[in-house]
């Protein structure tokens, strides 16, 4: 998903290219930028999240990393 | 020159590009590297608000693209007043980018001396600086060299971004030069053949590395197998 970011560079529509947009037309880009960082932030999170969740619903069977129980 | 392709000119400045993008990698290796070690060494703290703060960071740096990153480092500062030329705000981007991600690999090879030896660490009343200078970090270091030296390809990959903030490294020069000859699928080509170049050498050597240091496979680790 990090790695997405880089499709604004050959013009994709996405979230940082839609930053580069806002802030050309503001002139304000540290401010464009810093909401896009926190979007990241929180998608990257909600995203881990999902993901845990996920694992938890299909490895149900778990131990604690290092214990032999 | 006026109607032409590419000439010894283009690949000249290509190499020069090739040459600066080895300098940020370098900066980004050197600077990262040290700040790896404050990170890692923080993030298994004894102190909950240091290791907790760590975490944070990590997780912040982790979460957002190296990208936004990049444009954060390179706008803010110039908010703060600074007039900073592109290799600056693109080395400390990096050097933040690299700590984040090196610190938790090493936090990872620290964490993985075997618990034993931490505790034949302390039966030797060794205090805590001790015990991480004279015995977990040299075995951490052999663990971790593999590992390093393969996250270098990663640095030396991230460094294109770097051209976006107007930074002329490999990727800047060639767009450069395809301003001027609009041919840019053979510009990139040569780019992604000179990234390869500089690469490959560093994926076998990292190879090459975790054979010899044999932590690559779980069998091969003698103290693993002598406690």
């Amino acid at each position: 998903m990090l790695a997405s970011s880089i499709t604004s560079q050959i013009s994709v529509e996405e979230l940082t290219a839609v930053a580069a947009r806002v802030q050309s037309e503001t002139f304000r880009p540290f401010e464009a930028y810093i909401v896009v960082a926190v979007a990241y932030l929180a998608l990257s999170l909600l995203m881990r999240a999902g993901l845990w969740l996920f694992g938890q619903m299909v490895f149900t069977r778990q131990r604690k990393l290092g214990s032999t129980k | 020159m006026i109607d032409g392709g590419l000439n010894a000119y283009h690949l000249q400045y290509l190499l020069w590009g090739a040459l600066w993008t080895i300098g940020l990698s370098l900066i980004a290796f050197i600077g990262g590297g040290l700040a790896r070690g404050v990170i890692a060494l923080c993030r298994i703290s004894p102190i909950k608000a240091v290791r907790w703060a760590t975490i944070a960071w990590i997780q912040l740096i982790q979460g957002t693209p190296l990208l936004v990153v990049l444009f954060l480092c390179y706008f803010g500062l110039s908010i703060m007043g600074l007039e900073l030329p592109g290799i600056v705000a693109a080395s400390i981007a990096m050097v933040v980018y690299v700590s984040a991600y090196l610190g938790e690999i090493w936090r990872g090879c620290i964490e993985s001396v075997p618990r034993t030896q931490w505790e034949a660490a302390e039966c030797l009343a060794l205090s805590r600086t001790q015990r991480m200078r004279l015995v977990v970090l040299p075995q951490a270091v052999r663990i971790g060299t593999p590992p390093t030296v393969g996250f270098m390809v990663q640095i030396v990959k991230n460094t294109s971004l770097a051209s976006i903030i107007g930074f002329i490294e490999l990727v800047r020069a060639g767009q450069l030069i395809n301003n001027s000859i609009f041919q840019p699928f053979l510009v990139y080509l040569l780019i992604a053949i000179l990234y390869f170049a500089i690469c490959f050498p560093l994926s076998l050597w990292s190879r090459k590395l975790e054979q010899r240091l044999q932590f690559g496979s779980r069998a091969a680790t003698p103290s693993a197998n002598a406690t």
